[in-house]
């Protein structure tokens, strides 16, 4: 009977321990304070909601409450860090569409896009460029890690084919007025000296740099007389990648900014919606912040104006996503006035945008990932 | 209210327990009874009201059933007033609409119709409303006087969602008469944790698999990836299903409630008849003793018998969905069970276990593609995929889904058996100490996988 008396024991201690530890673990909550924002995963964190009988009787209420139970539950961090560990030991090595490659690269899988959306995007571009065909248009859609790094994936693991949408669309856009620019040999031969984040879905400066010395070989820009020097700005960067994906979330890399040595210009950045105009491309405060990378440009805004002290005639008008921001800087000594719209938040008149500031050549920069979601650059240049 | 949710471990449970043990005995079962409204509303603010109302009309039908037990005519007739209005019920709101697509289909008419949500739980407490008002009607019990008794034999919450299916018959001495020890409170947790373990950390994310894969288009599914796919959802859904049934129980028991159990290891049986004693047995039972015996079982003759099972398989499709594919997968099944019983269960008996086995599995695993998929179009390109119309034989990511989920697999295959829960037994007896510890990890592992992810699906949800 020694069998039967220790399996009644065990039974009471578990009684005994789960009564407690659902006790306990419940008055920790009721006594713990309400989190606005979560640093680790970026995002605000629900607040109690608000009740109302309709709210209760559509089901809101509940679903609410239930999401802020879940996002406020202490400990809240470590039970994250455990799920996430426990998935690594059980083999997984994606998580959220972001795979946990070597080297220390997290690297975001490509969406395929939608055959509508991609022709709606081909068909918009194609009459812009028609209609503008007095302008002299560049495209540049650069691949992103899942393309450049792809050796860096995990053990068999294959994104989705992120080279072949961009191939698709070039070839699409082939005898058209605009003139692509190809930037993945170029990224490819300088892969090894770090030519995107680690944590973060964007290429770093370097990047950048290496992307825009392809295109001012398509754009006829002169670089000999212009040299840079890098000067890191921080060490403590976390990128999107590490809050999307949950790994590597203790890892901080360096963020650089380049200054020009000789050959620089003078510049004004206006912030049109914003209405505020500064002598700086480079908001420092955002470097005490999580997301740095808003440094270059102050992050997205719809419209922004840059004259420069260049004795070029020429104006520039740039499409673009967050991957232009750190990239405009080196096409400041070939411009006089270069004008940054960003299709996702912009809601003017393009054309007549485009005749006030007489622009001379127009520039898509983007990269493949956003790019191929997109649907707000036709309703931009849509007519 | 789902049980694999932090504000239903954390916050619902905790209460409802407290609020249990403080109230005298004449009051636990209202405690339990309001519990399970508040359980059920919070879920379904709307739908509330038809439990309400189901409960109420057969717990008077009932009662005026058993008043009337001089006058079998009446009592008759009340019955099939009873059945037909509880069946309407459960047809209106769940079937209504496949109901009219399918006159649409074949009638080619375009009768438009307004999609109605349906009320979770309503298959189950359908049947459990049934199964009380055939009982009385044939003496098997007294009808319930106390609406509250009544009222929560339909709708507490440990079983309302998703079962086990209890017939009232074997819950009546225990809605008056219950023993509540701190042995069977920890005998309850046990269950909870291993059922709440098996739902989130082995169905959730071997489900997310079997997802991923029925997404993949042709060109990147070759055939082995298919297999893993179908094998992934088995493994899902059993674990989804069984878990949620083990923490029914676990629940059950934590308030003295003994249900009976539902599943036992159905994937290492060696038939399919073997295989339906041993998966979803409240719902088997329930066909058994309520469809199959009154209509003769397999004590008519051959011709009958035959016509008994098809129609119990084409309830027990039809059951699981409102939609044609659940009736081929039951249907599939009754034809399995028909060849088994007249041609080769004891042939099947005679040859090496192994090979029993993987006859019992390759069935078993069809039946899942025709229970996932709603079109036969979609049945048709899974077997297209699995017979290497896709990508080939093996390809890259076949290699990539397997080295990412080894570990998972291994863990499902060998929860199947009773194997490793009888070492976890063996070594709690040596040290009990071992055995907290694996289940406050287990624990506390589900939770942090509950924290993380508030949206936590649960497959025999809409039943």
């Amino acid at each position: 009977m020694k069998k039967k008396k220790k399996s009644l024991l065990f039974f009471r201690n578990m009684a005994i321990v789960f009564v407690l530890i659902i006790f306990i673990l419940t008055i920790l909550n009721l006594l713990k304070k309400d989190q606005s924002f979560s640093e680790s995963e970026n995002r605000m964190l629900a607040e109690k909601p608000k009740f109302s009988v309709e709210r209760l009787i559509q089901g809101k209420y509940t679903d609410n409450f239930e999401t802020y139970i879940n996002d406020q539950f202490i400990f809240r961090d470590l039970f994250v860090k455990i799920k996430t560990t426990t998935d690594y030991l059980l083999g997984k090595r994606e998580e959220n569409h972001v795979f946990l490659g070597k080297k220390g690269y997290l690297i975001e899988n490509f969406t395929e896009p939608s055959s509508e959306n991609m022709e709606a995007n081909e068909k918009a571009i194609l009459s812009f460029a028609k209609e503008q065909s007095e302008i002299k248009q560049y495209m540049l859609l650069s691949p992103t890690a899942i393309s450049i790094l792809d050796d860096y994936l995990p053990l068999f693991a294959k994104g989705n084919d992120q080279r072949g949408a961009i191939t698709g669309f070039q070839t699409a856009l082939e005898g058209s007025q605009i003139e692509m620019i190809d930037v993945e040999e170029a990224l490819i031969e300088n892969k090894e000296k770090g030519v995107f984040y680690k944590t973060d879905h964007h290429w770093t400066t370097f990047g950048a740099y290496t992307a825009f010395e392809e295109a001012a070989k398509v754009m006829n820009l002169q670089t000999e007389t212009i040299s840079y020097e890098a000067n890191v700005v921080t060490y403590d960067f976390q990128g999107t990648l590490s809050a999307k994906s949950g790994f590597r979330t203790n890892e901080k890399e360096k963020m650089e900014v380049y200054l020009p040595k000789s050959g620089g210009v003078s510049y004004v950045v206006n912030y049109v919606e914003e209405q505020e105009k500064t002598t700086t491309l480079y908001n420092i405060e955002k470097l005490k912040v999580r997301d740095k990378y808003a440094m270059f440009l102050d992050g997205n805004h719809s419209q922004i104006k840059i004259q420069t002290t260049s004795e070029s005639g020429e104006r520039l008008l740039i499409f673009k996503d967050s991957y232009a921001n750190s990239f405009i800087q080196f096409l400041l000594p070939y411009y006089r006035e270069i004008v940054i719209v960003d299709p996702r938040y912009y809601y003017g008149d393009i054309r007549e945008l485009i005749e006030e500031e007489q622009i001379s050549q127009i520039l898509y920069l983007y990269n493949a990932n956003t790019f191929f979601e997109d649907n707000t650059l036709r309703t931009v240049i849509g007519s | 209210m789902i049980f694999s949710s932090i504000y239903f471990i954390f916050i619902f449970l905790p209460i409802v327990l407290l609020l249990y043990f403080l109230v005298p005995p004449i009051f636990k079962n209202t405690v339990l009874f309001i519990s399970s409204i508040f359980f059920y509303a919070w879920g379904e603010p709307i739908y509330i009201v038809l439990m309400l109302f189901s409960i109420a009309f057969n717990f008077m039908m009932g009662v005026d059933i058993d008043n009337h037990r001089e006058d079998k005519h009446y009592q008759k007739l009340n019955l099939i007033f009873t059945i037909i209005v509880d069946l309407f019920v459960l047809g209106f709101f769940k079937y209504y609409g496949f109901l009219l697509d399918t006159v649409n289909q074949l009638l080619h008419t375009n009768i438009s119709y307004k999609q109605l949500a349906l009320p979770i739980g309503i298959s189950f407490y359908t049947f459990q409303t049934l199964s009380y008002v055939i009982d009385v009607y044939w003496g098997k019990v007294k009808a319930q006087r106390n609406i509250i008794n009544f009222g929560l034999y339909v709708s507490m919450f440990p079983q309302l969602i998703a079962g086990p299916i209890v017939k009232y018959i074997d819950i009546e001495k225990q809605l008056k008469n219950r023993k509540i020890t701190i042995v069977t409170i920890g005998q309850g947790m046990e269950y909870f944790i291993k059922g709440l373990a098996k739902k989130v950390l082995l169905a959730n994310n071997i489900g997310a698999l079997a997802t991923e894969i029925s997404s993949l288009s042709a060109s990147n599914t070759s055939s082995l990836t298919a297999v893993l796919g179908v094998v992934a959802y088995s493994m899902q859904i059993y674990f989804d299903f069984s878990g949620y049934s083990d923490m029914a129980i676990g629940l059950g028991k934590m308030f003295g409630f003994t249900f009976m159990k539902n599943f036992d290891y159905p994937y290492v049986s060696k038939s399919i008849t073997e295989f339906w004693r041993r998966w979803h047995i409240s719902l088997g039972s329930w066909f058994r003793e309520y469809v199959y015996i009154p209509l003769g079982g397999n004590r008519v003759g051959t011709k009958k018998h035959i016509r008994n099972i098809f129609i119990v398989w084409f309830a027990t499709g039809l059951w699981h969905g409102a939609s044609w594919n659940f009736v081929l997968w039951g249907l599939f099944f009754g034809v399995l069970l028909l060849f088994e019983k007249y041609f080769f269960l004891e042939k099947l008996q005679n040859l090496p276990s192994i090979v029993a086995h993987i006859y019992t599995l390759v069935c078993v695993n069809i039946s899942w593609i025709f229970f996932q998929n709603t079109s036969l179009g979609q049945v048709g390109h899974v077997f297209k995929m699995l017979f290497g119309m896709g990508n080939g034989f093996v390809d890259i990511r076949t290699l990539y889904y397997i080295k990412t989920n080894f570990l998972l697999f291994l863990l499902c295959f060998l929860c199947c058996s009773p194997f490793l829960y009888r070492i976890f037994k063996k070594i709690t007896v040596k040290n009990q100490y071992i055995g907290l510890i694996i289940n406050i990890g287990l624990f506390i592992i589900s939770a942090a996988y509950l924290v993380y992810d508030t949206y936590n699906p649960f497959l025999y949800f809409r039943f």
